[in-house]
């Protein structure tokens, strides 16, 4: 019989504890049920091999009451043949047993009616047999052997005692044909007593195994599916749902993990959304910055131009003092422009737009010029320059932004070294790589600001309080060109005995294709 | 700087001050100049006045400056004069796309003196 799928389960209970403790309690009852037979099927057989000890103990009995008669009944005539009183050794004894073991027999036997009345009908004729027959013949002998001869010629013991066996005949073939019956169905009790076993323990089997299928059926499958989803949610699918249904603790958790996931979606799609409109916010402003940067040229470029006509004379000859004031618009105008191009620059960083244009240079030979740049602003303020080189240093770069890296570090290093300081550019080969490094005897920088120095826009305290000018871009700038050349910028810095800024350089462009 | 030949040079550039600046260097330097200030003048009066050499800035109203270095490259009359792009834009961006379209040179602003006579020079010089 087969009961179809959906059926079964509108018939099962919905929680999972409930089905749980119903499969076990089905099975614990079967399990019992066998038991209890088996139990009962062996106590029958026991009972049975006990009925048949007690009919061996009835014969047994019954074949000793009769031997006693034939003992009274050999003794009685040994002597009446003979006279001779030592034959009435076994009748003596016999006649003292009879009565006792006679009663005895009819005890064991007086729960069966039938073999009670033959037992009581053996107990009446022996003991009549004894009291009327055997006792006078004796008597009789003791006076005249010829007479009790006579007498025991008229056959009336014979008749007796015959009559005597025929009922111990009756009684042991009866007990015999029960204890036959009994034998067989103690056979039959010891065959159903194995099949309830046999049976019992095939069953139990059976139950055992549709226990085990039925649970894997109604709890496993769900939670290897919930496993399944989440596995899925956790490589990034984040649709993956569990189907709900099956008991109410497994549709608990299937109802939860949907909860959750459809959260987790939930809050990644705001999260993605958030991200593009930060990604948005932050293309605008890279534009914004290039946009502003570009109107700032062209503004400049009449700036600086028109200043170089007033001070190349191609305006008439100036003064010293105007000279010396369009010195200034001039300084300042390039000052203007430099920090245009570090805006620039940084957005073009920013928007991931910036390129490298690798060249075989020598770094020693971009060392020099740097060192020349920066040489007007050194001798202002007597500081003495001193250029740490040795022999030609080849390297893989772009050489205006290598130069550019250079002017930053020298130019911020007379910026920040006091009158009669020194700063020092060394540049040697490591193995694979090139070191350049810019020391100075500044005022150095405070040990805590050391992380953050690189940031954009960032000032170090010592700039700030000392009204030093600058934008915060520089190092920036210096430490992104540094590593799109794929290399490495470190500082050391004591607070008020300088600083060095060092650069490990790769001498050739081995990883990005960014040249 | 003989001056000898005269050359001209067509300055095309929205921006009067620059034009007025780009056109005394050019002057000290002896070459003849004449102005365009949008792209559809330029293009008209690079067909009448025959230059020898066109300074062409890259932002231009009525239509970028690309556009015009491309429509000249595509006129016979105009297409074997040199053109020198001169702009505020960021080179990185527009050099390679203006060298594509047919300039010889880039000029970034601002410019030095020397910056804009040695491209014009050298301009010259190739073409």
């Amino acid at each position: 019989m087969k009961i179809p799928a959906a059926h079964f389960r509108t018939v099962l209970p919905a929680r999972l504890a409930t089905r749980l403790l119903l499969g076990a309690a089905f099975v614990g009852a079967a399990v019992g049920a066998v038991g209890i037979a088996l139990v009962l099927a062996i106590s029958s057989l026991h009972r049975t091999a006990g009925q048949a000890r007690h009919s061996e103990r009835v014969i047994g009995q019954a074949n000793l009451v009769e031997r006693l008669v034939l003992d009274l009944e050999t003794g009685e005539r040994g002597y009446v043949i003979t006279g001779q009183r030592r034959f009435l050794e076994p009748y003596r004894s016999a006649r003292a047993d009879l009565g006792p073991e006679a009663r005895l027999l009819t005890r064991l036997v007086q729960d069966d009616p039938d073999q009670r009345l033959r037992a009581v009908a053996i107990e009446r004729q022996t003991s009549a047999y004894l009291r009327d027959w055997v006792i006078p013949l004796v008597d009789t002998a003791r006076q005249s052997l010829p007479r009790a001869r006579a007498k025991v010629a008229t056959g009336g013991g014979k008749r007796r005692v015959d009559a005597i066996r025929h009922r111990f005949r009756k009684l042991v073939t009866s007990e015999e044909l029960d204890n036959r019956q009994r034998g067989a169905s103690a056979n039959a009790a010891a065959f159903r007593a194995t099949a309830i076993a046999g049976g019992g323990f095939a069953l139990a089997l059976t139950l055992l195994a549709f226990f085990v299928w039925f649970l894997s059926r109604t709890v496993l499958a769900p939670i290897r599916r919930v496993a399944e989803a989440a596995r899925a949610v956790g490589s990034g699918d984040l649709g993956a749902r569990v189907p709900g249904g099956g008991p109410v603790e497994l549709a608990d958790l299937s109802g939860a993990f949907n909860r959750m996931a459809r959260s987790i979606e939930h809050d990644q799609a705001r999260l993605n959304e958030q991200n593009e409109q930060l990604r948005e916010v932050d293309r605008l402003k890279d534009e914004f910055v290039a946009a502003v940067s570009h109107e700032l040229r062209t503004p400049l470029t009449s700036i600086r131009g028109y200043l170089d006509l007033v001070l190349d004379g191609s305006a008439g000859e100036l003064n010293e003092r105007q000279r010396r004031y369009l010195g200034v618009a001039d300084r300042n105008s390039r000052r203007l422009l430099s920090l245009v191009g570090d805006l620039l620059l940084f957005a073009q960083i920013r928007a991931g737009k910036f390129k490298l244009h690798r060249e075989p240079v020598d770094a020693v030979e971009v060392a020099r010029d740097a060192f020349t740049a920066v040489a007007p602003a050194a001798d202002a303020k007597q500081i003495e320059l001193v250029l740490d080189d040795g022999v030609r240093t080849p390297l893989t770069a772009d050489r205006a932004r290598l130069g550019q890296v250079l002017d930053n570090l020298l130019s911020n290093a007379v910026k920040f070294t006091p009158e009669g300081g020194i700063v020092t550019l060394r540049v040697k080969p490591e193995g694979d790589s090139v070191r350049l490094e810019v020391a100075d005897t500044g005022m150095g920088i405070p040990a805590d600001e050391t992380e953050q120095l690189f940031a954009r826009f960032f000032r170090s305290s010592n700039a700030t309080e000392q009204a030093i000018p600058g934008t915060g871009l520089g190092l920036t700038i210096v430490k992104a060109l540094v590593e799109a050349h794929g290399g490495r910028i470190s500082v050391e810095s004591v607070e008020g005995s300088g600083t060095t800024f060092r650069i490990d350089l790769p001498s050739h462009d081995s990883s990005e294709a960014r040249a | 700087m003989t001056g000898l030949q005269h050359k001209k040079i067509l300055v095309i550039d929205d921006d009067a001050d620059i034009r007025e600046l780009i056109k005394q260097r050019l002057e000290q330097s002896g070459y003849d100049v004449a102005f365009a200030a949008d792209a559809t003048t330029a293009l008209t009066l690079a067909r009448r006045a025959e230059p020898d050499l066109v300074l062409l800035d890259l932002t231009l109203p009525g239509g970028d400056g690309f556009m015009v270095l491309e429509r000249m490259k595509h006129l016979a009359t105009l297409a074997h004069v040199p053109v020198v792009a001169v702009s505020a834009r960021a080179r990185e961006q527009n050099e390679t796309r203006a060298r594509e379209l047919g300039a010889v040179a880039y000029v970034q602003k601002p410019f030095s003196a020397d910056e804009l006579i040695g491209a014009v020079e050298s301009a010259l010089g190739n073409g």
